[in-house]
């Protein structure tokens, strides 16, 4: 999965948890300045392991406050690309 | 750290509320279930369980650190003989009842323990269920929560003689809630219930104790929580009438789902109760 399908992705679920249209996302994006609260961020985190079958660590879910250590989390779960 | 008006929120509903379903002496901390299903027992097996740790003696001068309502100051005192104990509570009723119990040899300060000037040093240093309200959700959330442990650690280093002891018991959250309701409820209980606190992780106070102490044991008690919250709720509720009449449907309401919540946080490992004991590092 590339980076900007992982941006969309995040956008997507972003939409879902707040029932509001995502801004436009960049990877150093704070996810608490874009209007998440951790609950909300949580429930972001949810919904995308549920759809990309990955399980971030939780212990790495404490240090996510970006968009792109979101993405990094998640990628990490991802099967690696065939090259 | 949360600040007087959260712990007001959290402490200062009323201690006539709190004494219905709480054990006699009124721990508001998890209880330790070995050989008995009674609350009574079981709330002193937990303070032995912290003695030990503590290494505490009758010649011990101790301080317990959010003392609540003197739980642990009246065993210490009238169960143990120690000779001289202070707690430290920024809740004026719980302090009010420190007052009221008359504990002999016990002294009480209604303060943030960063405020906080000992007179003497200590020989053991003790703290139930405190440490959650150090970091706010926030704090933690802008990486601050490690530093504000270390600097909790601090303060019991510097406040006690060499070669002290420090008996810790706190909840740990470890697994992230991933299903939405269970999100949700564990939002509401730390906003609604405990604002200005959150549970540390037990990697954070591995790293938070040092240079200041060394982590001699450390157990967890998962279970032993969750039957806690059992007995809380079933006490709670066979009161049900009482609360309704006298505080409002609204306290009953929210305390039932709150302690529903803690219960289903410890069955699904959202969260489990750690009892530590440390050792002073004399040379840092």
């Amino acid at each position: 999965m590339t980076t900007e399908e992982l941006l969309a992705l995040v956008a997507a679920g972003m939409a879902h948890v707040t029932g509001r249209p995502a801004p436009a996302l960049t990877l150093d994006a704070d996810i608490g300045t874009l209007g998440l609260d951790s609950l909300e961020t949580l429930e972001l985190v949810a919904w995308a392991e549920e759809r990309l079958s990955v399980r971030v660590p939780d212990d790495e879910l404490a240090r996510v406050t970006s968009i792109g250590d979101l993405s990094t989390a998640l990628a990490a779960g991802l099967p690696a690309s065939s090259p | 750290m949360s600040d007087k008006a959260d712990v007001a929120v959290s402490y200062d509903v009323d201690n006539e509320f709190f004494r219905l379903w709480l054990d006699r002496r009124m721990n508001y901390t998890g209880a330790v279930f070995e050989d008995t299903d009674d609350l009574e027992a079981a709330q002193l097996a937990k303070l032995a369980v912290l003695y030990r740790f503590g290494r505490v003696a009758p010649a011990s001068r101790v301080l317990d650190i959010g003392c609540g309502w003197g739980a642990n100051l009246e065993y210490l005192t009238v169960d143990r003989g120690v000779r001289d104990v202070h707690g430290i509570t920024l809740s004026a009723a719980q302090y009010a009842e420190i007052g009221r119990r008359r504990l002999p040899r016990v002294t009480a300060s209604c303060l943030d323990y960063r405020d906080y000037t000992p007179p003497v040093r200590f020989d053991t240093v003790m703290s139930i269920c405190m440490i959650e309200h150090v970091c706010t959700p926030r704090q933690a959330r802008a990486g601050e929560a490690v530093a504000r442990y270390r600097d909790f650690f601090r303060r019991a280093w510097e406040w006690s003689r060499p070669g002290a002891h420090f008996a810790l018991q706190c909840i740990l959250r470890n697994r992230a809630p991933r299903q939405a309701a269970d999100i949700r409820e564990v939002g509401w209980v730390t906003y609604e219930i405990f604002p200005g606190g959150i549970t540390p992780r037990m990697e954070d106070i591995v790293v938070a104790v040092n240079p200041y102490w060394e982590i001699l044991e450390m157990r967890t008690r998962r279970g032993d929580y969750r039957r806690t919250c059992e007995h809380w709720r079933s006490r709670l509720r066979g009161h049900e009438q009482q609360i309704r009449e006298r505080w409002g449907d609204r306290l009953y309401v929210d305390y039932d789902r709150y302690l529903t919540a803690c219960i289903r946080a410890f069955a699904m490992h959202y969260q489990t109760m750690a009892q530590w004991s440390l050792r002073r590092i004399d040379s840092i």
